[in-house]
């Protein structure tokens, strides 16, 4: 089991952040990552993942909806 | 405009680097690096282990740049997760720039290391044994971009993963026997840089556990800790078998029909007496981590059914593994059983009649270490820190063949009292009236 996220309130990430993207399947975990953890741009990550752009958007697209509806369900249940 | 969790997971990996003090975005596709070789670190010779080495470079096709470095961005990304998770981890307690070589312990650096983990090994991957040509490179590219932790690797394939278990297990043939190029789990053996820090390694350990055909990382410290509990807790397997523990016991049943398979070998078999046995396809979860299993278990002539109780060994947060505790066939109850002082005596009783053989084992080393039939019983003389005791009544009041067992562990010092399949009627909801076939 990977360690629980404890932020402190310097830190602005919801707890479930860390876990909810470790969940993503990887190819929208990766365009995830890339994109917005690194500041890759989106043609860039569809040359290198040898993939079109607009599916490295509907990576994107999925992988944000699906974070966004996990920390939603997990903040209800806290 | 960026939404909530945009900026999340800006903040988190901005935070991350800032912590970590490592820039831990994945290179550009032109980064000269990327056109290093497979495998181009140097791998340390082990000389324990120079016999079944093989190198990765060797063994695998090269495949063209191009339809590598999705793959690397896949780990960079993963391993990115990973490590922040476990940067904050390393928050609670110790001190994240301690050397790996440093023992945290002054006792475990007298420790000789376990079979298998010579050669100051700092790590195993295990692959599973389905996993690909492309995920056994993406291991090993990640650990060539971790060349500042990682001084030297060597993948031992199906093969040489045999071979080596063939070493490991030279005293246990009957568990080797259960390994095969179709379930073996194949290892990557890592030697740590004298300088890097233990939590650091742990990091990457916890960024190789999630790449894709991976089965499990573990350290030396972990695979003692396995090595003892399935030393002390089960019947089965004996000795250090943590091999073969995560091949093939990842289920109560896949536990269950290894020592099945294993007790009923005609070497540890009754002079004459030959069995074969089925499991249940279900297990009745009796407890956070202890299942029961139905069996049965037939002659030529006889069929009984039974139940074994099986354990967890491993926390529920890693990959299950399971060993079997104690059971047998319903008729046949072990009444007592009691170990002091070099001297094992006990009783039991038996629904069919007839003789009872009872073979008491080393429950470490798997040796037979004595043998009795009488009713109650006593063997003097052992030394055994634990035995594994068993019941086979091999002949019933008519005179054939019959199928009853049973098996129980007890250690130096201790007396126990109603194990056996009979002990485990009541927990077992479904268990039915035993079936016995006349000849």
């Amino acid at each position: 089991m990977l360690p629980a996220v404890e932020p402190s309130g310097s830190i602005d990430f919801e707890p479930g952040l860390l876990p909810a993207l470790e969940a993503l399947p990887e190819s929208q975990r990766v365009c995830v990552v890339m994109v917005h953890g690194y500041g890759w741009g989106q043609t860039e990550i569809a040359e290198l993942l040898q993939i079109s752009p607009s599916t490295v958007r509907t990576h994107l697209s999925r992988g944000l909806a699906r974070l966004q509806k996990t920390l939603e369900v997990s903040g209800h249940a806290d | 405009m960026p939404t909530e969790i945009e900026d999340q997971i800006r903040n988190y990996f901005a935070w991350v680097e800032t912590r970590t003090g490592h820039n831990l975005r994945p290179p550009l596709a032109n980064n000269p690096d990327r056109d290093a070789p497979v495998g181009a670190v140097s791998r340390l010779q082990v000389e324990s282990l120079t016999a079944v080495r093989v190198d990765t470079a060797q063994t695998r096709t090269p495949r063209p740049r191009a339809g590598r470095f999705p793959i690397l961005l896949a780990a960079a990304a993963t391993i990115a997760v990973v490590a922040g998770l476990a940067v904050i981890g390393s928050d609670r307690g110790e001190s994240p720039t301690a050397p790996a070589t440093q023992p945290t312990d002054p006792e475990q650096a007298e420790v000789a290391p376990l079979p298998g983990w010579e050669g100051n090994l700092a790590m195993k991957i295990y692959m599973n044994p389905n996993a690909t040509d492309t995920q056994l490179e993406l291991v090993d590219q990640t650990l060539a971009n971790a060349s500042d932790l990682i001084a030297a690797w060597e993948y031992l394939d199906a093969d040489a993963s045999l071979q080596e278990y063939e070493r490991i297990l030279a005293d246990e043939p009957g568990t080797f026997e259960l390994l095969n190029t179709d379930n073996v789990l194949t290892t990557f053996n890592l030697v740590a840089n004298p300088e890097a820090a233990a939590a650091s390694l742990r990091q990457l350990a916890a960024a190789l556990k999630v790449l894709p055909g991976v089965y499990d990382v573990i350290t030396p410290d972990q695979a003692r800790r396995r090595d003892d509990a399935t030393n002390t807790v089960g019947l089965f397997p004996t000795g250090d078998l943590d091999a073969v523990l995560l091949a093939g016991f990842g289920t109560p049943q896949s536990a269950v029909d290894a020592y099945l398979a294993d007790r009923t070998r005609p070497d540890v078999l009754p002079d004459g007496y030959s069995a074969t046995y089925s499991v249940s396809d279900t297990a009745e979860r009796v407890d956070d981590n202890l299942s029961l299993v139905r069996f049965s278990l037939a002659t030529e002539n006889d069929s009984g059914d039974g139940l074994l109780l099986v354990r967890q060994v491993a926390s529920v947060s890693e990959p299950e593994r399971w060993v079997v505790v104690s059971g047998g066939i319903a008729t046949f109850t072990i009444d007592q059983l009691e170990y002091r002082e070099g001297r094992l005596s006990g009783s039991f009783s038996n629904e069919m009649g007839g003789q009872t053989e009872i073979d008491v084992y080393d429950a470490t080393s798997g040796e037979r270490v004595g043998r009795a039939s009488d009713n109650p019983f006593v063997i003097d003389n052992l030394s055994s820190p634990a035995l594994s005791v068993r019941f086979w009544n091999t002949t019933a009041d008519g005179g054939y063949p019959i199928a009853v067992f049973a098996d129980a562990l007890v250690r130096d010092g201790e007396t126990v009292t109603d194990i056996g399949a009979s002990a485990l009627r009541d927990t077992y909801p479904t268990e039915t009236q035993p079936q016995v076939e006349a000849p």
